[in-house]
């Protein structure tokens, strides 16, 4: 296995210190279900689509995504990604994908530290697109590697094109993703031999929403100068909704830590001890081996503030409606993840907007060869942001989970040219006045 | 190559603001519109008067267009925006997208908001439709192409009447029909009426000019080659599997070295036409959109698409056709950063393995890779040759 070194990172929310064991227990649960069958397990793929899960209390979800993700920080990845790469699936594919396709091609029969033991098989597929289609195109591999004996149900989530701003959509993409929504819940119930209760229903789209609502709320105190909460954190915390979303337990960590973010703006806490000097958007799906990248930008007295990648996995645009059950999930799914929406409204509406309210100095965008929805248009994207509002990007290149090209010295020269050029730029030659 | 078939290859450019055959139309005063993937209602456009010209791309170095897209798209793509940025499209009256691949949708969008045409629509088409989801895939996509149909009667200025869909409907099947007989004609073992280069080179024409008429040059083609005399093919008959190419150096390098490309589920081949719309009893607006949805979503399908199945489903197309024109080994030559094809292709490369099938895949880019593309198919073209070379 080649040899890795990057850096992990450290926090500075205490909430963030929940997530640990609340994925630790919930492998736990994961394995023991796996042996004795007490409930079905699925994998559900996505961004937000869980909460359907969540709905039959005889179902536990697991999320494959994250299980890579949790290889990438346990930097176990690249065995899994060679033995994709031998099974003839092409390098430049989605690194979840391969490094999930490599685990099942037997990797998981090596003795590697597998986050949670492993994955647990699945007795059914749930998945979605509401973050690419590709995703459809996995879980389709999925059911082939296990020779159709597992039984699968995709959502697709159609794109939004550039006619078609958020506030308006057309209805026939609102009555597709509910008559869907319809389909899958119909599809477990025939799985789990139960009838689907409503109010189960109604009641996991109230606690769904109420964690979103948290969540957003989180993310508007965020705004504050100086920073409560950076990257580093900000990352971590989006387990429980992308996992949990529609259960109490959700809820609670999302209040927590809503108080704790609220605590923190009301008195002047920032991330940083002294000046923050410069703010900066985190764009796309972060090196998951490297996270610590965010606590270097520190050396600069810059905070990742934000991020494109946390908004993703909830409802930001008000309250879902426990009384309209079908039309809130659909409207969650449908406008959850910006890879789905056109490139028009995502840079000159949603992305341009992101970046002034959070009163960002510079972009950092993390693209990622395997993610073609999610990377094609960054340097499109970088030029409107530089043209229109000033904002400079950097544009890193690299895979999620796969640190093989990764290469901390030249990313980090990078990244140290592009922090020297903003405090340049903001403070125009004041600092290097100091310093003489 | 057929003096007719040269003679076609110079009414149409990759660069459709160079090419004769939008030139004329738009004389006449009609419109046209650039497309880049099969997925768009070709039919409902020619139906309205609107010519469709498909973007070939070109094998051209990208030099401006790495500034608006990441690096890691499929180059055929790239050279649509590179195209875009050298004002290939500027005398396009329209640009007409649709959610195909991932890569393909970036880069459409991108490219349309650097030419900024007259009319623009981009469509999102169902890619799970088949079985449970079939119907209601249906009913999405033909809401979605009535919304296209009523946007292009704004832009027009009139109806796209039922009477104009049916005959455009009819243009295009007797279109299909005239390629498939052309396909079995090059596909005659012992009597090719075409060669390899000249079926890819007819596809590229036909992508490009309006319809009614490449239906009255293929016509005539097939009356001229009915008694045409070419040897059969002395190397391996090969099938040939993937999207496009930006040229036609696959086929000859083929042909070079004693060989011929016989089949091929390409989009820009067998999969652009091998199915037909099929007419409603019922011949209202309705119903014929609702035909062309049908048409869009049961046809062989892309690897972009995500029904169940759809790997064995393109495969069986594949597997029919290896049969019908004895092919003797098949080319995986997919896109590089082509996430699509290159995601279903380690399952049909071992399964024609086990159906006893020899087969290649290569990368392409620009083009086949230079000396090391082509020393590969030199030496799996030798390699099949020893065991299946057809004599005669
Ligand atoms: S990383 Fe990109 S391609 Fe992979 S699952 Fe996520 S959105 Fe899809
Ligand atoms: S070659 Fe592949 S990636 Fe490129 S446009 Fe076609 S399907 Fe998309």
């Amino acid at each position: 296995m080649s040899q890795v070194k990057t850096d992990k990172s450290t926090k500075s929310i205490e909430t963030t210190k929940q997530v640990f064991p609340m994925v630790k227990a919930y492998y736990a649960e994961a394995n023991k279900v796996a042996q004795d069958h007490s409930k079905k397990i699925c994998y559900v793929t996505g961004a937000g689509l869980v909460d359907i899960a969540w709905v039959y209390e005889d179902v536990l979800p697991i999320f494959p995504e994250n299980f890579n993700a949790a290889c990438a920080a346990k930097q176990i990845t690249p065995t899994l990604l060679d033995i994709a790469e031998g099974a003839g699936y092409a390098r430049d594919l989605c690194g979840y994908f391969r490094n999930y396709t490599g685990y099942f091609l037997g990797g998981k029969d090596l003795d590697l530290s597998f986050p949670g033991g492993g994955l647990p098989m699945p007795d059914f597929l749930m998945g979605d697109s509401s973050t690419c289609n590709f995703h459809l195109k996995w879980w389709r591999e999925t059911e082939r590697l296990m020779g159709y004996k597992v039984p699968c149900y995709l959502l697709e989530v159609p794109y939004i094109p550039p006619r078609m701003d958020y506030d308006v959509l057309e209805s026939h993409y609102l009555d597709y993703t509910v008559k869907q929504i319809k389909g899958l819940l119909e599809f477990i119930g025939k799985i789990t031999g139960k009838k689907l209760d409503e109010d189960r229903l109604r009641e996991v789209v109230r606690l769904s929403g109420e964690a979103s609502a948290l969540f957003e709320e989180t993310q508007q105190l965020r705004k504050a100068v100086p920073s409560p909460m950076g990257s580093e954190d900000g990352l971590s915390v989006l387990m429980p909704l992308v996992q949990w979303s529609g259960t109490q337990q959700a809820v609670d960590f999302y209040r927590n830590l809503r108080d704790e973010v609220k605590a923190r703006v009301d008195n002047g806490i920032g991330v940083l001890p002294g000046e923050e000097k410069l703010r900066i958007l985190f764009d796309n799906i972060p090196p998951w081996f490297s996270l610590g990248i965010f606590n270097y930008l520190q050396k600069f007295d810059a905070v990742s503030v934000i991020e494109t990648y946390t908004h993703y996995f909830h409802y930001s645009r008000g309250r879902l409606d426990p009384d309209k059950p079908y039309e809130s999930l659909a409207r969650k799914y449908l406008y959850g993840c910006w890879f789905m929406t056109s490139v028009r409204e995502k840079v000159e509406n949603l992305f341009a907007r992101y970046a002034q309210d959070y009163k960002v100095d510079g972009i950092i965008s993390y693209a990622l060869y395997g993610c073609k929805i999610a990377t094609g248009f960054l340097p499109y994207q970088a030029k409107y942001m530089q043209e229109k509002l000033g904002i400079p990007s950097l544009i890193l290149e690299g895979d999620m989970v796969d640190p093989r090209d990764y290469a901390d010295g030249p990313v980090k020269n990078r990244v140290d040219a592009f922090m020297e050029m903003l405090l340049e730029k903001k403070y125009q030659g004041m600092i290097k006045n100091t310093l003489l | 190559m057929l003096e007719t078939i040269a003679q076609l290859s110079k009414s149409y450019s990759r660069w459709p603001d160079q090419s004769d055959a939008v030139k004329q139309w738009q004389d006449k005063g009609k419109k046209v519109f650039g497309y880049m993937c099969n997925h768009i209602p070709e039919e409902l456009l020619f139906a309205g008067g609107i010519l469709p010209v498909k973007f070939l791309g070109d094998s051209i170095p990208i030099v401006d267009a790495n500034q608006y897209h990441a690096l890691f798209m499929c180059y055929f793509a790239r050279t649509i925006v590179e195209m875009g940025l050298q004002k290939g499209f500027s005398k396009l009256d329209g640009l007409i997208g649709v959610y195909s691949c991932e890569g393909g949708c970036n880069i459409f969008q991108i490219a349309a908001e650097i030419v900024k045409p007259p009319y623009y629509q981009f469509i999102s088409i169902p890619h799970d439709n088949k079985r449970e989801k079939q119907e209601m895939a249906l009913e999405y996509f033909t809401k979605e192409l009535n919304v296209v149909k009523t946007s292009l009667e704004e832009y027009l200025g009139e109806e796209i009447t039922a009477a104009k869909m049916v005959q455009a409907i009819n243009v295009y099947n007797e279109n299909r029909q005239l390629l498939r007989q052309l396909y079995d004609a090059r596909g005659n073992k012992e009597r090719p009426g075409f060669t390899g280069v000249e079926v890819a080179e007819i596809m590229n024409w036909v992508v490009e000019v309006p319809k009614d008429e490449a239906n009255e040059k293929l016509r005539s083609l097939l009356d001229e080659t009915a008694a045409r005399k070419l040897p059969a093919v002395s190397g391996p008959r090969i099938h040939i599997s993937g999207t496009l190419f930006l040229d036609n150096e696959i086929f000859q390098l083929i042909e070079d070295l004693g060989g011929m490309v016989v089949s091929d589920d390409l989009c820009m081949g067998s999969r652009y036409f091998w199915d037909d719309i099929k007419l409603p009893e019922e011949k209202t607006a309705d119903k014929l959109i609702e035909a062309i949805a049908r048409y869009k979503l049961d046809k062989v399908p892309c690897s972009c698409m995500c029904s169940s199945y759809v790997a064995e489903d393109r495969l069986e197309h594949i597997k029919k056709l290896i049969d019908k024109y004895q092919v003797n080994g098949v080319i995986f030559a997919v896109h590089k950063w082509c996430d699509s094809h290159q995601m279903d292709r380690p399952f049909m490369i071992r399964q024609l393995q086990e159906a006893g099938l020899p087969v290649l895949s290569i990368e392409v880019e620009r083009n086949i890779g230079d000396a090391q593309g082509r020393n590969r198919i030199e030496s799996f073209l030798e390699m099949i040759g020893g065991d299946s070379r057809v004599t005669g």
